[in-house]
């Protein structure tokens, strides 16, 4: 049996790009690794190439990094205790004060860490023109920039959360991810480890979570405990 | 004739690159050794703080050849 000090860490490897050099693409990389990942100290270099690209150079950087998955922790007082991790899913109802509240109750024993995972809608497939079946560079920028926009959005989010939690954000780690719902999820348990699936919705009526059963989804594709917290209809 | 040659570790660090921690630590090593050649670089890591690279680090080999003193 383990006993309460014992440590188990896992090793993922992260690749990152850059155009200017691998420091560039390695701190890409760890700030990258940093929003899902506590106390995130050191990572080792395993690979380093070069992709040339119409003569213009790609850093590309592989990096090598360990973090506690383990729920053993030390209280202030320096005992060591165990702790629930929950991984919340939310997006709109981030602005909301019940979320706010919900985590707030969780985490008044200092036994729960929480990340939030904001899932965010955005194009990602390039259409072609029927006609050339070319892509346009017009079409490539908009994408971009929809992109762009998709991600500022969920960020922004994030941060007024955070805010709203005021001191219990030290508990709380979260990142913004660019794709359904159930794939977010997806990347996010890729590289963490979670007891329990929290899936934060709007009101039944208007939910479109709800309607396309996402909690049943997320149940069902990671066997873990799904809560689904439905905000109030106050309307 | 038959040589033998001493291998050494060091390991360098700077807040800018990489490039800048192994200079650091060629540099240290020229102050007592003569006829430095080649450094190999062996390991490369990162610090973090604060979700923040703080110091790169090169870890690299070097080796001299070794005079029995006659």
């Amino acid at each position: 049996m383990l006993s309460t000090a014992a440590r188990i860490d896992k090793v993922i490897h992260i690749v990152a790009a850059s155009d200017k050099s691998w420091e560039a693409a390695a701190r890409t990389a760890v700030a990258e690794a940093a929003k899902s990942i506590r106390e995130l100290t050191f990572a080792k270099v395993i690979e380093r190439d070069l992709l040339v690209n119409d003569g213009l150079l790609i850093y590309r950087i592989k990096l090598e990094i360990e973090f506690q998955v383990d729920r053993n922790r030390s209280d202030s007082a320096g005992l060591p205790i165990q702790v629930r991790r929950y991984l919340i899913v939310a997006n709109q109802t981030l602005a909301n004060t019940e979320l706010v509240s919900w985590v707030a109750a969780k985490s008044s024993d200092h036994r729960a860490e929480f990340h939030v995972v904001v899932p965010q809608t955005a194009p990602s497939v390039l259409h072609a023109d029927p006609a050339t079946g070319l892509i346009g560079p017009a079409a490539h920028t908009m994408v971009l920039e929809s992109r762009h926009a998709s991600l500022e959005e969920g960020e922004r989010r994030l941060a007024s959360f955070r805010h709203a939690l005021g001191e219990i954000a030290d508990s709380v780690t979260g990142e913004v991810v660019l794709s359904d719902p159930v794939t977010a999820t997806r990347v996010v348990m890729g590289r963490s480890s979670f007891d329990e699936i929290v899936v934060s919705v709007l009101p039944a009526g208007i939910s479109r979570w709800l309607k396309l059963d996402l909690p049943s989804r997320i149940e069902r594709a990671f066997h873990l405990p799904v809560t689904t917290l439905v905000e109030r209809d106050d309307s | 004739m038959d040589s033998v040659y001493n291998v050494i570790e060091l390991i360098g660090t700077s807040d800018e690159s990489w490039e800048k921690a192994a200079a650091a630590a060629v540099s240290e090593a020229s102050k007592t050794l003569r006829d430095l050649r080649v450094a190999a670089v062996v390991e490369q890591d990162l610090l973090i703080e604060a979700s923040e690279v703080m110091l790169y680090r090169t870890k690299i080999r070097l080796s001299f050849k070794h005079e029995s003193g006659e």
